[in-house]
C-alpha cells in the first residue's frame, strides 16, 4: 500500500466475535455477534486515520483491540512491524505504555474522587519507575501542553468544564510519552466552539511530538479535517479506505455514497447529494449474506447477496470493497 | 418616560427578528423572562427572549449547551419546576397570552395544541408501555377518541411518519423498535393532534448520521403536510441549513442576531455567530486551523455588566464593557445585539 518502512502500527484481519451464552447452569453457546469481522488497515507515522461508521459498526471494538483491552478472535496487531502476540512480556508492556486512549465522554472516564495531578501520574506510577518529583514535574508539563494551568493538578475535575476535562483526559494519555493514541469520539460531547478548540489542539500537538492517531468518529467533517487516511465501516467490516481527499472527491461504495450524503451541509450553498438511505443498519449477529450492505443498496444484484465482495484498488491509496464499478 | 419609550421600541424590533413574511403569526414570544432562584443567586437562563413564528415556518434556535435553548422551549410550554419561575414575558399563541393561562387550561394546550419531540426517544417514552398506547394517549384525551375510531387514527398517524406495517407494530414496546423508529414514534405522538407548534429540541442528536437524514426529511414532509410552525433547538448548523426559514442565536441567555437562514449564513453580524460557523470543520474542506473562541460562556448567575460575549469577542471596545448592545435592524430583516452595528 504506502512504503512498509513508514508504517508504525498495523491491523490485519482482525476479527472480534462475542459469543451469545444461554441457560443459566448449563452455558450453551446460541450465538455469536460478529462486532468486527475481518478488518485490515495500517497507520504511518505522525498521521492520522479516521475511522467513521454509524453506531453498532464496530468502531469502538476495533479500537479496544488496538489498545488490547479485548483478546481478537482471530487477526494481529503488528506494531513496528512486529506481531505484538508473539513478543514477550517486557516488550508487550512497552506497546502498552506506547499506544494511549482519548475516550468519549470526560465525565466519565475521569475519577470524580482523584486530584487531577494523581490521574495524570498514574500511568506514569503504572509503567515507570520514577522518582515522585519528577511525575509531579511531568504532570505539570503535560497540564501545560494541553493548556492548563500547572496549578490544577491541585484540584478535583468536577472544578472543569466538559472541554477542559477533555484536555485533562489528552494530559494523561501524554504522560508516559506514548507513540500512538487512539482517540474515540473525543470531540461529540462537547460544544462547537470547545470542539475547534479541542481539535487545534491534538492538530497541533501531532505536529509538535509526531503521534500517531486512530481517530473514531461518526461526524464526518471532524474525520475529513483531521485525518490523513480514511477507512468507512458498516457491520463489522471496511467498505471503503483510503486517502481522506479522494474518499471524499471520488466515493466508490453506495454506502460512502450515502454517508456523504446523509451528512448536514455546512452552509446552506454547499453541494449537496441527495442520495438518502433507506433502512438500517443490520444486527452483527444475523448479519446478511454476501455484501453486508445489500439489503439498503440501490446498486444491488443477485451476485450481491451470495458472494462477499474483496477489498479492491480503484485508485492508489483507495480500496473499496464493491462487486461494481460505481461511483467517480 | 423616553427611557421606556425606547425599551418599547427595542421590544418591537426584537420580536420582528428577521421576519419579513406576512404570514399569520401563530406564536409570538416577547421579553421571556426565566429565572431560577437559588440560595447561592439568581440564575438568569433566559433573559429577555423575543420572537416570532409565523404559519408554517421552521425557526431554528441555536446555541452551546447552557445558553438557554430549551428554558426558552419549557418557558413557552410553562414547565418551568421550582426554584425556577418565568418572571416576566408574554407568549401569545394566536393572540391568547400562555403565560396568564391556569394551570387546567394550559394542559389542554400541551400536547394539542403546542406538543414537542424530546432529544432521547429511550428516556421520552413509556418502556412498559406499548408505542400504540403511548400514541393513542394523546388523541383519546384531547380529541375524545375511542375504540375503533382511536384505532384507527392511531395506525394513520404511525404510518404518516413512515412506521412500516403500522398495525402489527401498535403492540409493540419501545426496546422492540430501533432509535430511529422510537423517535419516530416520539413524533407520531407530538404531531397526533395536528399542534399548532412543534417543538424539536435536539431531536436528532442521538440518531446515527443516515437515520437523521431520513428523519429530517420526514419531518419537512410532514410540516408542509400539516402546515405546523415548528421551532428547531439544536446546536447544529447543517440543521439549521437544510431545515430552518429563520435563524435565532442565543447567548448566555439572549438572542444575539436573529435573521433569515441564508442572510445569517453569507452575512452574519455578531461576532459570535461569525466565529461560531467558522469554527465548524467543513467537509469542502478549509484551512488547516479552525477559528476558535477562546473561554467559556459566562456562569449564568454571575453575568458580566456589559456585552454577555465581550469577554471572548475579538472586536472589543470600550462601551461593549459597559452597556449591553441594543438589538438593531440591519437590512429590514437581519436583527444584531452588538455595538459595532449600531
Amino acid at each position: 500500500m504506502v512504503s512498509t518502512s513508514n508504517i508504525l502500527i498495523e491491523a490485519k484481519n482482525l476479527r472480534k466475535h462475542f459469543a451469545i451464552t444461554q441457560g443459566f447452569v448449563k452455558r450453551k453457546v446460541a450465538g455469536w455477534i460478529k462486532a468486527v469481522d475481518g478488518v485490515s488497515f495500517s497507520i504511518n507515522r505522525g498521521e492520522t486515520f479516521g475511522l467513521v461508521g454509524e453506531s453498532g459498526c464496530g468502531k469502538t471494538t476495533t479500537a479496544r483491540l488496538i489498545l488490547l483491552l479485548d483478546q481478537p478472535t482471530s487477526g494481529s496487531i503488528l506494531f513496528r512491524g512486529e506481531d505484538i502476540s508473539t513478543l514477550p512480556k517486557t516488550s508487550l508492556r512497552e506497546y502498552s505504555i506506547s499506544v494511549q486512549a482519548v475516550f468519549q465522554d470526560p465525565y466519565g472516564s475521569l475519577d470524580p474522587r482523584m486530584k487531577v495531578g494523581d490521574i495524570i501520574s498514574e500511568p506514569l506510577i503504572v509503567t515507570q519507575t520514577l522518582p515522585r518529583q519528577a511525575v509531579i514535574e511531568r504532570a505539570k508539563e503535560v497540564l501545560l501542553d494541553v493548556g492548563l494551568g500547572p496549578e490544577s493538578i491541585n484540584r478535583f475535575p468536577h472544578q472543569f468544564s466538559g472541554g477542559q476535562r477533555q484536555r485533562i483526559a489528552v494530559a494523561r494519555a501524554l504522560a508516559p510519552e506514548p507513540k500512538v493514541i487512539v482517540l474515540d469520539e473525543p470531540v461529540s460531547a462537547l460544544d462547537v466552539s470547545i470542539r475547534a478548540q479541542l481539535m487545534n489542539l491534538l492538530k497541533a500537538l501531532q505536529e509538535r511530538l509526531g503521534l500517531t492517531y486512530l481517530l473514531i468518529a461518526h461526524d464526518l467533517a471532524v474525520i475529513k479535517h483531521m485525518s490523513n487516511c480514511i477507512g468507512v465501516m458498516y457491520v463489522g467490516g471496511l467498505v471503503e479506505y483510503g486517502d481522506a481527499e479522494e474518499i471524499y472527491q471520488h466515493p466508490c461504495h453506495p454506502y460512502t455514497v450515502g454517508l456523504l450524503s446523509a451528512a448536514l451541509p455546512a452552509s446552506p450553498d454547499a453541494p449537496t447529494r441527495e442520495v438518502i438511505l433507506s433502512g438500517e443498519v443490520p444486527s452483527p449477529i444475523n448479519p446478511p449474506t454476501g455484501c453486508r450492505f445489500h439489503p439498503r443498496c440501490s446498486h444491488a444484484k443477485e451476485i450481491c447477496s451470495d458472494e462477499e465482495p474483496v477489498l479492491r484498488k480503484v485508485a492508489p491509496n483507495h480500496f473499496v470493497s464493491c462487486h461494481f464499478e460505481l461511483g467517480g | 418616560m423616553l427611557r421606556h419609550r425606547e425599551s418599547e421600541r427595542r421590544r418591537r424590533v426584537d420580536s420582528s427578528l428577521g421576519d419579513s413574511s406576512t404570514g399569520r403569526k401563530v406564536l409570538d414570544v416577547s421579553d421571556l423572562k426565566t429565572y431560577f432562584f437559588f440560595r447561592e443567586g439568581v440564575l438568569k437562563a433566559v433573559d429577555g427572549v423575543s420572537f416570532l413564528l409565523r404559519e408554517g415556518e421552521t425557526i431554528g434556535l441555536v446555541g452551546e449547551s447552557g445558553c438557554g435553548k430549551t428554558i426558552t422551549c419549557l418557558s413557552i410550554l410553562r414547565l418551568i419546576a421550582r426554584p425556577g419561575r418565568v418572571v416576566s414575558g408574554q407568549v401569545l399563541l394566536n393572540g391568547e397570552d400562555l403565560l396568564k393561562k391556569s394551570e387546567r387550561e394550559m394542559s389542554q394546550i400541551r400536547g394539542r395544541r403546542i406538543t414537542m419531540i424530546l432529544q432521547d426517544p429511550m428516556t421520552s417514552l413509556n418502556p412498559v408501555l406499548t408505542i400504540g398506547n403511548q400514541v393513542a394517549e394523546a388523541i383519546e384525551i384531547h380529541q375524545r377518541a375511542r375504540g375503533n375510531r382511536l384505532w384507527e387514527k392511531t395506525v394513520e398517524i404511525l404510518r404518516l411518519v413512515r412506521i412500516p406495517s403500522p398495525e402489527m407494530r401498535l403492540g409493540d414496546y419501545p426496546h422492540q423498535m430501533s432509535g430511529g423508529m422510537r423517535q419516530r414514534v416520539a413524533g407520531a405522538a407530538a404531531l397526533s393532534c395536528r399542534p399548532e407548534v412543534l417543538i424539536a429540541d435536539e431531536c436528532t442528536t442521538s440518531l446515527d448520521v443516515t437515520i437523521q437524514a431520513q428523519y429530517l426529511n420526514l419531518l419537512k414532509e410532514v410540516q408542509s403536510q400539516l402546515h405546523v410552525a415548528m421551532i428547531f433547538v439544536t446546536h447544529d448548523f447543517g440543521i439549521v441549513a437544510k431545515m430552518c426559514d429563520r435563524v435565532a442565536v442565543m447567548y448566555a441567555g439572549k438572542i444575539v442576531e436573529g435573521a433569515p437562514m441564508k442572510e445569517l449564513f453569507h452575512n452574519p453580524l455578531h461576532p459570535y455567530t461569525a466565529a461560531l460557523l467558522r469554527s465548524v470543520p467543513k467537509l469542502e474542506g478549509g484551512e488547516k486551523w479552525l477559528t476558535t473562541i477562546e473561554g467559556q460562556p459566562p456562569s449564568l448567575m454571575n453575568l458580566p455588566l456589559g456585552c454577555r460575549f465581550a469577554p471572548r469577542c475579538s472586536q472589543i471596545e470600550d462601551r461593549c464593557l459597559e452597556e449591553y448592545p441594543p438589538s438593531v435592524i440591519v437590512n429590514k430583516t437581519h436583527t444584531v445585539s452588538c455595538w459595532r452595528a449600531v
